[in-house]
């Protein structure tokens, strides 16, 4: 596992059923891309998060495949609707076989 | 960057100059309230940004943007 990985999601407390949140999450990652040289001019191998999957309540909502091309902590906004009370599991699946998780639930005001 | 394709189903982003062009590409469920998503990615220089969506009936749709990038701080 890449050292000092940390998720971090921002998901509202609640929302009316139905309703549109927005959905911003950051997880701190190298993603080092493969291209970069060392002082030794040595190729640095490539170690990045290659997907990034979300479901409320087991079902789909984004499910994003990622090139070395996007930047260091990767960062992702997006909206989902919330039919009803339950929770947001966030899945982050790592070059090297590791698999990161965070959750949010959501409640129905 | 960020992308916002009405009813597509996937959008994929390219980045015509890059080494691999390849950026994202994300597949929407039936949770997604828009089909619209903001991220951040490298650029290697000035170059255009291609998003490519597809919508629900199997056709594709294509949009780009040229991103000047300018490397240092000053002058530029």
């Amino acid at each position: 596992m890449a050292k000092g990985v940390k998720p971090r999601v921002k998901v509202p407390k609640s929302a009316a059923a139905g309703d549109t949140v927005t959905i911003k999450t950051l997880i701190s990652h190298k993603m080092e891309s493969g291209q970069r040289k060392d002082s030794d001019g040595a190729l640095i191998p490539r170690s990045i998060i290659n997907r990034f999957h979300v479901t409320f309540n087991g079902q789909d909502v984004i499910d994003v495949t990622i090139e070395p091309a996007v930047s260091t902590n990767p960062y992702f906004e997006f909206e989902a609707m919330v039919p009803e009370a339950g929770e947001f599991a966030f899945t982050w699946y790592d070059d090297d076989g590791s698999v990161y998780e965070t959750s949010k639930s959501v409640a129905i005001a | 960057m960020s992308v916002d394709a009405p009813g597509a189903v996937a959008i994929a982003i390219f980045a015509a100059g890059n080494p691999t062009p390849d950026v994202v590409t994300a597949k929407f469920g039936p949770l997604a309230a828009s089909q619209a998503l903001s991220t951040r990615i490298r650029l290697a220089g000035t170059q255009d940004v291609v998003a490519v969506a597809q919508v629900a009936d199997g056709s594709f749709v294509k949009a780009s943007n040229t991103v000047k990038v300018t490397i240092g701080g000053c002058g530029g």
